[in-house]
């Protein structure tokens, strides 16, 4: 499959402090790729990079051959750690705002998924407890038939049942051809579903390879970033 | 995507903004009866000599009841730039600034949005005071056409002296200057602030209100010292609307550009 996402010499800096420095990847399509790494080591800034939410300093950024704007966020799907639906709007209301910008927006599948975790449609967003709204917000994200799913962090604060959930709904996108990268702690729940990983350090990408290929050598992505990762 | 985002975000400000707008208008014709009922009472105790300063400290309370109009105005600003400021400094902003358009078309589609209903809550505000002012005058100036006799001023002395169109425009320009110079506010101090970006917020949009003030009112007096006399003739009236249009259009350009090609377009969401 043609590459989706090209990273090339990508920099970022927050004032004096570099965030991400000189990040180059290019990610195939159709691939399920965890972003993994310690807290601050420059997860979040690279996929907010790629949705568009910051401006580079430096290196370039390609999203389907095109450099990231407007055209790109017709095909990227962008999940972020903290709930951005309005909380005067009902469930519903969101899904309809989603129907009207997104093109790619699949109702049907969204009602669904809804029905599914139980959430009552009707219900004003700020009522809802911190975990639905983090439920509803994924599933807006996921019924999008875009080409590049980027998800910050999202098992963070779910419970096991959804976590599976969500697992299963990554890979509903999977089959479809979608590439989906996932930043998560949570190495042991992604680990059976991922393609391949990316580790990030000290605002680098210090690995990036096949998960196939370390269970091959009898070890596992938990394990590799325990041991890269060390704290003692 | 213009155009989208234009309709859904005036559309949300509709609800609460009609319920505001009803408001202002009860407000005005509520207190445009009481003032009108307390007014005829003072003039017949003071008729039969009888001086009744309850009556009097109430009425004379009530000369200030415009002040109401005007706070009704200030509220539905507040909420106006609230909206705005929701949908671009707050968590909104992750939802804002992935929708399938660039940075600038959602900030202007937005700001277009908040200036449709700056304006349409200034032109309530002028209806609210010719309200008030009709019921506060009703049974006491009849036909109402006559409102302006009962002031002393004839309609020619409001179309020739004041130099309507102008000052319309004048007033139309420093809307959008107003407007303009607010979005500016919360933008950088959403930028610059890490923390308490409320506060940081209001805080800088009182500073920036303050120099705004300081400058033009100079500017202003500096005119109107020059001029041969007080009374503010056609040739002067036109000079200062000019020069005014000229200056705010000045600020609206060069805060339109920072705005657009420094702030928005070097987005950063926190």
């Amino acid at each position: 499959m043609p590459n989706v996402l090209e990273v090339k010499n990508l920099t970022k800096r927050y004032g004096k402090f570099t965030a991400l420095d000189d990040v180059s990847i290019s990610v195939e399509g159709g691939k399920i790729i965890g972003l993994l790494g310690p807290n601050g080591s420059g997860k979040t800034t690279f996929l907010k990079c790629l949705a568009g939410l910051l401006t580079i300093d430096g290196g370039e950024v390609l999203i389907d051959g095109k450099k990231v704007g407007g055209e790109t966020k017709k095909v990227v799907s962008f999940l972020p750690e903290r709930t951005y639906l309005d909380s005067s709007s009902t469930v519903i209301e969101t899904i309809n705002f989603f129907k009207e910008f997104y093109d790619d927006f699949d109702e049907q599948k969204a009602c669904a998924m809804l029905e599914t975790l139980g959430v009552d449609k009707n219900a004003k967003m700020r009522t809802l407890s911190k975990g639905t709204k983090e439920k509803v917000q994924l599933i807006l994200v996921m019924s999008r038939n875009a080409k590049l799913f980027l998800l910050d962090e999202p098992l963070g604060g779910v419970d096991p049942a959804a976590r599976e959930f969500i697992l299963n709904t990554i890979l509903t996108k999977y089959k479809d051809g979608s590439t989906i990268i996932v930043s998560t702690h949570l190495i042991l729940d992604v680990e059976e579903i991922l393609d391949e990983y990316i580790f990030v350090q000290n605002n680098k990408l210090t690995a990036y390879g096949s998960v196939k290929a370390i269970h091959e050598q009898g070890k596992t992505v938990d394990g590799l970033f325990r041991e890269a990762f060390r704290c003692f | 995507m213009f155009l989208k985002v234009y309709r859904h975000e005036f559309k949300s400000l509709l609800k609460t903004m009609l319920i505001t707008l009803a408001v202002g208008l009860v407000v005005a014709l509520v207190l445009g009866g009481v003032t009108n009922f307390m007014r005829a009472l003072a003039e017949r105790y003071n008729e039969e000599g009888q001086y009744n300063f309850a009556i009097i400290l109430l009425t004379s309370g009530l000369s200030m009841s415009p002040m109401a109009i005007v706070i009704v105005f200030i509220a539905q600003a507040i909420i106006i730039f609230a909206r705005f400021y929701k949908s671009v400094a707050t968590d909104e902003a992750y939802l804002t600034f992935t929708l399938p358009s660039d940075n600038v078309t959602q900030y202007r589609a937005r700001f277009l949005s908040l200036l449709s209903w700056i304006f349409i809550c200034v032109l309530a505000l002028i209806i609210n005071f010719v309200v008030y002012r009709i019921v506060s005058l009703i049974g006491r100036v009849w036909p109402v056409a006559e409102i302006f006799g009962y002031y002393g001023i004839s309609l020619s002395d409001v179309f020739d002296g004041l130099l309507l169109t102008e000052g319309i425009t004048l007033a139309i320009i420093f809307v959008i200057f107003e407007c303009v110079q607010l979005c500016f506010a919360i933008l950088l101090a959403s930028k610059l602030a890490k923390k308490f970006k409320i506060g940081a917020t209001i805080l800088f949009i009182f500073l920036i209100e303050h120099v705004e003030g300081m400058l033009l009112s100079s500017i202003f007096m500096l005119l109107l010292s020059s001029s041969v006399s007080w009374e503010i003739d056609a040739r002067i009236g036109t000079a200062i609307i000019l020069f005014g249009s000229i200056v705010l259009l000045s600020g609206v350009s060069i805060l339109w550009y920072i705005l657009s090609k420094r702030l928005v377009a070097n987005l950063n969401v926190d």
